[in-house]
C-alpha cells in the first residue's frame, strides 16, 4: 500500500511541497517531518490480522488491516495557500485504483501544534478478507 | 461429582455435519459452522380432570430439526457436480443440489465424544452477503423425519 501511495504522491503536482521517498525517521528515530518542512513524508505500513468471520472449524475468515502514515509538517504562521488543496489531494489516496482487493478504504485526518509547526498527520487503513 | 463438559474449539470437537443422499454411498462434509440448534419439541397433549388443581400433560409425538448458520464454501454449497442428479452422491450434489432436489438425507453431527444421528431434508437456505459482511453466509435447516439416535 506505501508504495502504491508514494507512486501516486510523486506523480502529482504539489508544488510548494515535495514527496520524500525515505522513511521518516532519522537514525536517531527523531521526526524527520519536523526538520524538513513542507515535505510529505510517508512512514511503512502496519499490518493487523484480526479474526472477521468466527468460525468452528478453526480456519475463521481474518481480516487484514493495513494502515500506512502520512506526515505533512507546515510554518502554522505562514501557511502555504496550496495547503488546503494539497491535504485534499493527499487524502485522495485512499481511492486510487492501484490499490485493489480491499474491500474497506478509511483516511482519518489530525492536526496538531508542535511549537510553530502545524503538523498534519494523515491515517490511511486498508481492510481486506484473507 | 465429575463433570465432562462439550467444549468446542478450534480442531477439538468442533460440530461438522455429514450429510449423505439416502441409500447412495458418498458423504458430503459441511464445515465452516457459526453455530448449530439441535431442536427437539414433542408435541404437549394437555387435558383437565375435575379432581386436579392442575391441567394434566403428556408428551406426544415430537418435531425435530437441526439449525445451523456456515458460511459459504463453493465446493460444499454447489457441489462437485453441476449435473447432479437426486440419485447422486451428496457431494456431487452440494447443499444447493440437495434442497433443490429436495432428496431425503442421512445426517451426522458430532458433539463432542457422541454423534447425533437423524433422517432429513436440506431446507431454509437463504445465502446472504451485504458490504459490511463481505462474505457469503446462509442458514441451514434439516427438517427430521423421525427420531435422533445417538452413539
Amino acid at each position: 500500500m506505501r508504495a502504491e501511495i508514494l507512486t501516486y504522491l510523486s506523480n502529482l503536482k504539489l508544488t510548494p511541497f515535495a514527496v520524500s521517498q525515505e522513511l521518516p525517521w532519522d537514525s536517531q528515530t527523531q521526526p524527520l517531518y519536523l526538520k524538513n518542512l513542507k515535505k510529505i513524508y510517508l512512514d511503512s505500513e502496519n499490518i493487523e490480522e484480526s479474526v472477521a468471520v468466527p468460525v468452528m472449524n478453526g480456519v475463521n475468515i481474518q481480516q487484514e488491516t493495513t494502515t500506512v502514515r502520512v506526515y505533512l509538517a507546515t510554518d502554522a504562521k505562514n501557511l502555504p495557500s496550496q495547503y488546503d488543496s494539497t491535504v485534499d489531494k493527499i487524502r485522495a489516496s485512499k481511492d486510487i485504483s492501484t490499490i485493489t482487493g480491499v474491500n474497506r478504504r478509511d483516511c482519518q485526518i489530525t492536526r496538531t501544534l508542535q511549537n510553530d509547526i502545524l503538523l498534519t498527520e494523515f491515517e490511511f487503513q486498508f481492510s481486506k478478507l484473507i | 461429582m465429575t463433570t465432562s463438559y462439550v467444549a468446542v474449539a478450534p480442531g477439538t470437537n468442533n460440530p461438522e455435519m455429514v450429510l449423505s443422499v439416502y441409500g447412495v454411498a458418498g458423504n458430503l462434509t459441511v464445515p465452516s459452522l457459526q453455530n448449530v440448534t439441535i431442536n427437539n419439541a414433542n408435541d404437549v397433549f394437555t387435558w383437565s380432570q375435575l379432581n386436579e388443581s392442575a391441567k394434566l400433560q403428556v408428551a406426544t409425538t415430537s418435531t425435530n430439526s437441526i439449525s445451523t448458520n456456515l458460511v459459504v464454501e463453493e465446493a460444499t454449497f454447489f457441489g462437485s457436480n453441476a449435473s447432479a442428479t437426486a440419485s447422486s452422491p451428496a457431494g456431487e450434489q452440494g447443499l444447493l443440489g440437495l434442497s433443490v432436489h429436495k432428496v431425503k438425507c442421512n445426517v451426522s453431527l458430532n458433539m463432542g465424544s457422541k454423534t447425533v444421528s437423524c433422517v432429513g431434508y436440506v431446507t431454509g437456505l437463504a445465502p446472504t452477503v451485504s458490504a459490511d459482511s463481505p462474505v457469503w453466509v446462509t442458514p441451514v435447516t434439516v427438517t427430521v423425519s423421525g427420531e435422533y439416535t445417538f452413539a
